[in-house]
């Protein structure tokens, strides 16, 4: 993204945040007001005047915690989680609750400085500020850039104890090849000569004091022999540091955006378990709905195969016919057709009775041995009428009796005189005869 | 966007994908149960076409036109060696329904004079013999020549008969149709 000129800068400040734009600068809601009232009055003054959308944060001393360690109480190791575990001991928040910064010697045995800073309000910043669509270039202690502009410009040693004075505070710095080895906020000059001088018998150290800041105390009449006097405006140094470090990508001694864009991102800081949980459900549903889509895909391929089945089947009953789409409506057409045309099964068939067979059983029962005429045969739907003319009454019985052997139900026969002969009628039922072929 | 917004709205993303997913599942499961029971139920039918297909047809799946019928009476005559001047006439009617069922019948009613019960039989047998549902279901005979001997002994060629009969055709024919 490209810089604007002159970056600008959100810097908290002894009693109220200010915003300084490449134009102008703008005094803001007080410190203590909450983050969201910070940001919204910051991007109301930006967002109308197009400044790029991007700044830089500088905290005050009062928002920051220093600590300093040895290396060799982590084992010498840089892995943040471990330098973080050991900063936690000296610190009055544990290590969820800060977002640190480290500064480390070069050497395995030498010492590492820390910054810490509280996790939420920064998240809840860098959050708020992103929602804005505000970018933010770093977060960055004021007086350490101070700090390190002033042994940037070669100003003070590399080693030295370097007393910030400040209209309503002091802070002191001890500071051993460029790594701050202390860093305490004071009430005024004397109190931090003081702390200065403690610090550097704790640590065993002979270094230079340099006070640094335009207080009235660094008047020439108050000025002592021991002490190196530095006439800077600390608030304007801060500014040009910051923004020489952003416009020409420099490394700051200490950048808690850093830290803090390492944390889990803008929701964990506002409803961490929610995000997890939002996170864990949806990745869980995906898995679900993956093998969900799988499982659909097979039993399509199944379906799918069992379609072919049903198409190989039809083939297989009529080679010679194009297989149709809905192959079972077909099936059951032509199974509907061929048991209605080829068997009586279903019992709805009215098979008529065949005549034919009925007269050749009808002639093969009649007695060769009794002398008779017929005069009609009549055989209609298997029912029979049988006329005839007999010499006596009782030969009509004994033909009737003769055709009952044969599987014809005659029922008696009817006979009259007719002249010198005997009429007889016979009345019989033959049962049906089914033309069934023999089974397969 | 809200970036505080991304993962609720990830998870309502996955939840509507994974119902989707599930209706889809769903619906392939009922269609794969359908095609196995349509699968079942075409090899039962297959089967049993297969195994109908062998026995003689009993019904017709077609009407025979009168000319049909009477070539086919021709036919049976010329088998049978009864000479044309013995039938009388030739009566077809219009197929009818049998009840309610699914089938229909057509009567032709035919009379012959002076045929040997051979020759009826042979007739009969011929007509009837094509498998595409014919019948001859009634058969009336009256006014033999001659005696009981001249029934019992059908090759005597002096026997004659006058001969009414009715070939009767059945045609599947489905009211649904």
């Amino acid at each position: 993204m490209a810089r604007p000129k002159q970056a600008t800068l959100l810097i908290e400040r002894h009693e109220h945040w200010h915003l300084i734009t490449s134009e102008t600068e703008l005094t803001l809601c007080a410190v203590d007001c909450p983050a969201s009232q910070v940001v919204t009055e910051a991007a109301a003054q930006l967002k109308p005047k197009k400044e790029g959308c991007a700044l830089a944060i500088l905290l005050n001393a009062t928002s920051v915690l220093h600590s300093s360690f040895p290396r060799s109480d982590t084992g010498g190791t840089k892995a943040r989680a471990a330098l973080e575990f050991r900063l936690e001991a000296d610190l009055p928040l544990s290590a969820e609750e800060f977002v640190a910064a480290f500064q480390l010697d070069s050497k395995a045995d030498g010492q590492v400085a820390a910054i810490a800073t509280e996790k939420k309000k920064t998240l809840e910043l860098i959050s708020l500020l992103r929602d804005q669509g505000i970018e933010l270039l770093g977060i960055f202690p004021r007086s350490l850039l101070v700090t390190q502009a002033l042994l940037d410009q070669k100003k003070i040693p590399a080693s030295t104890a370097l007393l910030l004075e400040r209209p309503n505070s002091s802070e002191t710095f001890v500071i051993c090849k460029q790594l701050v080895r202390s860093w305490r906020l004071e009430n005024g000059i004397p109190e931090a000569e003081r702390g200065a001088a403690v610090v550097l018998k704790q640590l065993d150290l002979q270094l230079p004091l340099v006070v640094a800041g335009r207080p009235p105390e660094l008047e020439a009449t108050n000025r002592k022999p021991s002490m190196q006097y530095l006439d800077v405006d600390l608030e304007q140094l801060e500014i040009d540091s910051a923004r020489s470090l952003i416009e020409n990508n420099k490394v700051a001694w200490f950048d808690l955006l850093d830290a803090a864009s390492i944390e889990p991102g803008p929701l964990s800081s506002n409803s961490n378990w929610l995000a997890q949980l939002s996170g864990t459900a949806a990745c869980c549903l995906l898995v679900i709905a993956a093998a969900l889509f799988w499982r659909a895909q097979e039993t399509e391929r199944l379906t799918n195969e069992l379609r072919r089945s049903q198409q190989e089947i039809f083939t297989q009953a009529y080679p010679d016919k194009r297989v149709p789409t809905a192959v079972l409506a077909r099936l059951r057409s032509e199974h509907a057709k061929v048991t209605a045309s080829r068997s009586a099964s279903n019992g709805e068939l009215p098979l008529p009775a065949p005549a034919l067979p009925i007269i050749q059983n009808l002639l093969e029962a009649l007695p060769s041995d009794l002398p008779f005429s017929v005069q009609e045969l009549r055989v209609e739907n298997g029912r029979v009428y049988l006329d005839i003319e007999v010499e006596e009454h009782s030969e009509a019985g004994a033909i009737t009796a003769a055709l009952q052997s044969k599987g014809i139900a005659f029922s008696p026969p009817t006979t009259e005189l007719a002249g010198e002969r005997v009429r007889a009628l016979l009345r019989g039922e033959a049962s049906l005869q089914l033309p069934e072929a023999s089974a397969p | 966007m809200n970036s505080t917004y991304v993962w609720p709205a990830l998870l309502l993303v996955a939840a509507i994908t994974a119902i989707f997913c599930f209706q889809d599942l769903s619906a392939a499961n009922r269609d794969y149960a359908a095609s196995q029971a349509e699968l079942e139920e075409c090899e039962f039918l297959t089967e049993q076409i297969l195994r109908l297909s062998n026995r003689p047809r009993l019904a017709s799946l077609n009407v025979d036109s009168p000319q049909q019928v009477i070539g086919r009476v021709s036919e049976a005559m010329r088998f049978a060696v009864i000479p044309s001047s013995s039938l009388v006439s030739v009566a077809p009617s219009a197929p009818t329904r049998i009840g309610a069922t699914q089938y229909q019948q057509r009567l032709t009613q035919l009379a012959f004079q002076n045929v040997s019960l051979a020759k009826l039989a042979s007739f009969v047998t011929e007509v009837t013999k094509s498998n595409d549902g014919s019948y001859v279901r009634d058969i009336i005979l009256s006014g033999p020549s001659r005696g009981s001997a001249a029934v019992a002994d059908a090759s005597n060629p002096t026997e004659r008969w006058e001969v009414r009969l009715i070939l009767t055709q059945l045609i599947y024919s489905p009211t649904s149709q």
